[in-house]
């Protein structure tokens, strides 16, 4: 089953064609990668994805319902949640109250009643990312590695269908990787679909089924990871020396 | 269960809990006010007490919003101005009972604030302060405009008091300072203050978790303004006329001050810095010529040794038990 469709989707900028004319699918229960040079337009068809970012013109069906240009509290409640590249942690907050944040979107304020439910759900959610033991910890005092977990648990807090996370490994060490490696997994397994952006292709290639590459905005190549990386026209916009030795290892 | 019942029993669940977490101090301060009320007659005193009560009122409905939202609204005074007026005007034309016109002219205050709110969303720090001044000029200009309703500069007199002494006007007031403090507690401790301090950083990641933010903002603007307002209305009906110094730019400011002074995001810091300055500034009528110059200079020293109010300063978190006492309990 396929579980979102975008088709023919553009923003433009003045003169620059951040995402140009980009169409592809992305099925259910799936890792989607989609990798690409510094401003490709990655990001930016992320924020048009979910609800960041107007349209200049497409289309992006999820769950066969029209969501482009929704605004990105209503893409919550349809089931699609996202992270940030550059972490803004919400400063003057402790670890659990950043989770308990998504606990008031209207998808879920109705779910968890009580206080002692609420505080419950956030706490597991802590747990899940191995930060339990922070939980009063000021988001100030927290280093890089754990304020991307917790961006990330926040975003799988509002308990999404299709998880967009935008360079989830940049800046990890790596303790942090392995840890985001097998939350990932885990996600998979309990049927969420997850779209990564990722500059780390070591980490990426070990967890997508499905890459995309972009250029300048369009859509380069689409396959299976080990036949990207063979791809000629990839190999030369973007992976260069490491992308022949990665094809090499993949074969 | 239904929405209705549910907002309801959340309400007073909230405010249990603000019951619960209140502060010790702000209690003994009340019956403090309360116990002179009701044995005292040296109406010097009464009077003082009305103002302090009065400017409590103002600095913790500044502090609900911008306290939580770290947003700095130099327009308090739109609010309060607005609500006295329309309490002196519905009173003496007419003939409202004051248990009437504080209810009305709160509402009208917080009707306005949820506009204003709603014009600001988009605005953030300078902007969002530069557009709070304005309303306000413009409301204070407004009053000498339309001088045939406002009275001008001379501003509306002879409005009706709460009562017929002084000691039941404090009584008044220090029970609407108290049910507005626990209120506005109830509100800050509730996912509303929650999501207004996620605000303050990073709305986006508030919005990426479902969270229409902007209601909560507007929402926000509603309630500090409502505050405001039954301390405009207070205003009008303890000292029986209103006038452009209710809606006047330095009326904020002060508020401001104090509110900062006090230490932003705790509502009771605020309250107890807005009452003690107020005495001070009236004790310093003994030296009057120097009392602005010592009265401003003793908040600037205040904000430079505590850039982040009182109640936030750091040895308050070496010191829960003192903070517990003072501000209230935290979580």
């Amino acid at each position: 089953m396929t579980l979102l469709v975008a088709s023919n989707l553009s923003r433009h900028f003045g003169g620059v064609k951040a995402v140009n004319d980009i169409s592809f699918e992305i099925p259910a229960g799936t890792v989607f990668g989609i990798i690409g040079p510094n401003g490709a337009g990655k990001t930016s068809l992320f924020n048009l994805l979910t609800g960041f970012l107007p349209p200049t013109s497409g289309s992006v069906r999820f769950r066969n319902r029209e969501i482009l240009g929704e605004k990105p509290y209503h893409l919550v409640d349809a089931g699609i949640a996202r992270s940030f590249q550059l972490v803004k942690p919400f400063f003057g907050m402790t670890a659990l109250e950043t989770l308990m944040v998504p606990i008031w979107s209207r998808k879920l304020r109705l779910k968890f009643l009580t206080r002692e439910m609420r505080e419950a759900s956030a706490r597991a959610q802590l747990d899940r990312i191995g930060l339990a033991d922070k939980a009063n910890t000021l988001v100030d005092d927290l280093n890089q590695g754990d304020l991307r977990l917790l961006d990330i648990a926040r975003a799988v807090s509002t308990e999404p269908e299709m998880l967009f996370l935008d360079e989830p490994f940049s800046g990890l060490g790596q303790e942090h990787v392995t840890r985001l490696s097998s939350i990932i997994t885990d996600l998979k397994q309990s049927g969420v679909t997850v779209a990564i952006i990722e500059h780390r292709l070591r980490e990426l290639m070990q967890l997508v089924e499905h890459v995309m590459v972009m250029n300048f905005g369009s859509k380069l190549a689409e396959g299976k990871p080990a036949d990207v990386v063979r791809n000629p026209a990839v190999i030369e916009a973007y992976l260069g020396s490491k992308g022949m030795q990665f094809g090499s290892a993949g074969g | 269960m239904s929405r209705p019942l549910l907002i309801a029993r959340r309400a007073a669940a909230g405010l249990l809990d603000a019951i619960q977490a209140l502060s010790l101090v702000f209690v003994i301060i009340v019956a403090g006010i309360v116990i002179t009320a009701l044995t005292s007659s040296n109406f010097y005193v009464l009077e003082i007490l009305v103002l302090a009560v009065i400017y409590m009122q103002f600095t913790s409905s500044w502090d609900v919003l911008c306290g939580y939202a770290n947003q700095d609204n130099f327009g308090i005074a739109f609010f309060t101005g607005i609500s006295g007026y329309i309490a002196a005007i519905l009173n003496k034309s007419l003939a409202m009972s004051p248990w009437l016109t504080v209810p009305i002219s709160a509402t009208a205050a917080a009707a306005a604030g949820l506009v204003i709110g709603w014009l600001a969303l988009r605005l953030r720090g300078p902007y969002f302060a530069l557009l709070t001044i304005v309303f306000a000029a413009v409301l204070s200009k407004l009053a000498y405009i339309f001088s045939h309703v406002t009275g001008g500069e001379e501003g509306i007199s002879g409005i009706a008091s709460f009562s017929r002494s002084v000691e039941t006007d404090l009584l008044v007031c220090v029970a609407l300072l108290f049910i507005s403090v626990l209120c506005m507690t109830a509100f800050a401790r509730s996912h509303y203050g929650l999501i207004l301090r996620s605000t303050q950083h990073n709305e986006d990641a508030a919005l990426a978790s479902g969270i229409n933010a902007a209601h909560y903002k507007v929402a926000g603007f509603g309630v500090s303004a409502f505050f405001a307002g039954v301390g405009g209305a207070m205003f009008a009906h303890t000292h029986m006329q209103v006038s452009p110094e209710l809606m006047a730019g330095s009326l904020s400011v002060l508020v401001v001050l104090m509110a900062v002074a006090g230490g932003r995001g705790t509502i009771l810091g605020p309250v107890l810095a807005a009452g003690a300055l107020t005495l001070f500034n009236e004790w310093l009528r003994i030296i009057e010529i120097y009392r602005p110059i010592i009265f401003t200079g003793t908040l600037i020293v205040m904000i430079y040794i505590f850039p982040s109010g009182i109640a936030n300063a750091s040895f308050f978190a070496r010191a829960p038990l003192l903070r517990r006492l003072l501000f209230g309990r935290e979580a």
